[in-house]
């Protein structure tokens, strides 16, 4: 549950998502769900000309297993409150 | 104690420089921020590198990315960096 | 479940699968498991005709977009050759798939090691 809340506090922020295919979209993320699936908006795609599969596609939905990184700017992120989740996570995941 | 599983054990890295070696001959170095039980990861001032062989000759390219979420299921190996 | 394909069902959606095939389809259901019910399936840049209905696995949906140039839901046949504007071009690569499989990957990491022991 520690993603699916990360991504919660991203949502309306603009990231990039790097897919494992090589697409590289970036957008603002609309919404998240527990598969970490995602929802981006107003996307355009870094490398459009080699893949312009998804030009004229400003909304789209993109299945969480299929992500391999999400680049998120740094002053959107508590890393203090980040870290303790992760210890707090860590915590549960035992019992 | 005893009951201590591998993933307990990254939480020691919180907040320092880990190295995590992905699928698809990537790697990255960067600040750990979070992990999860599926090995999902969160990097701060990470830099990816990438290698490829071109004619047989390695090549190496790298990005870098102030905070970076990676997929857990590209991740082989998380260990600290070798300096 | 997963409420994030809601805002799709009835429109014209792109649809990328793992194996690196893009469609273009009318999206009809869907499940949490992002297995899809698509009708009047088309290839993205040809528009040739794929399959009149199609249910696609969960597991094989990259991501799945609404093609804003049309916004009429009911809109099948006449207006998908139409709604792509001559902007888009059939790519010249094609669409890679998921598995990021790198040949001989065991021999990179061997020469990686070998420079980094080296220095």
């Amino acid at each position: 549950m520690l993603f699916f809340s990360f991504f919660k506090t991203l949502v309306d922020q603009e990231v990039t998502v790097e897919l494992k295919n090589d697409i590289e979209l970036k957008g603002t993320l609309k919404s998240v769900d527990q598969f970490l699936n995602l929802k981006l908006d107003n996307i355009s795609c870094s490398n459009e000309a080699k893949y312009p599969h998804l030009s004229s596609v400003r909304n789209i939905f993109i299945r969480g297993s299929t992500v391999r990184y999400v680049y998120v700017d740094k002053n959107m992120v508590d890393t203090n409150l980040l870290q303790d989740a992760a210890r707090r996570e860590a915590m549960s995941a035992k019992k | 104690m005893s009951s201590e599983t591998p993933l307990d054990l990254l939480k020691l890295n919180l907040d320092e420089r880990v190295y995590v070696k992905l699928r698809g001959a990537r790697e990255l170095t960067g600040t750990l921020q979070a992990f999860d039980s599926h090995c999902n990861i969160v990097l701060s001032d990470a830099t990816e590198t990438i290698y490829e062989l071109v004619d047989g000759e390695l090549k190496s390219r790298t990005k870098d990315s102030e905070m970076i979420f990676v997929r857990g299921d590209t991740v082989t190996l998380v260990t600290t960096p070798a300096e | 479940m997963s409420p994030l394909l809601k805002d799709f069902l009835n429109k014209r959606v792109v649809v990328v699968t793992t194996d690196g095939q893009c469609f273009t389809a009318l999206l009809e259901g869907f499940d949490k498991n992002t297995n899809l019910l698509l009708s009047d399936v088309r290839e993205r840049f040809s528009h040739a005709l794929v399959a009149s209905s199609y249910l696609m696995r969960g597991t094989q949906v990259v991501c799945c977009g609404l093609l804003s140039t049309q916004d009429n839901p009911g809109s099948t046949l006449p207006s998908a050759p139409a709604s792509a504007p001559a902007s888009v071009q059939a790519p010249t690569t094609a669409l890679k798939d998921t598995k990021n499989r790198i040949p001989n990957e065991h021999q990179i990491w061997e020469k990686v090691w070998a420079a980094k022991t080296a220095k």
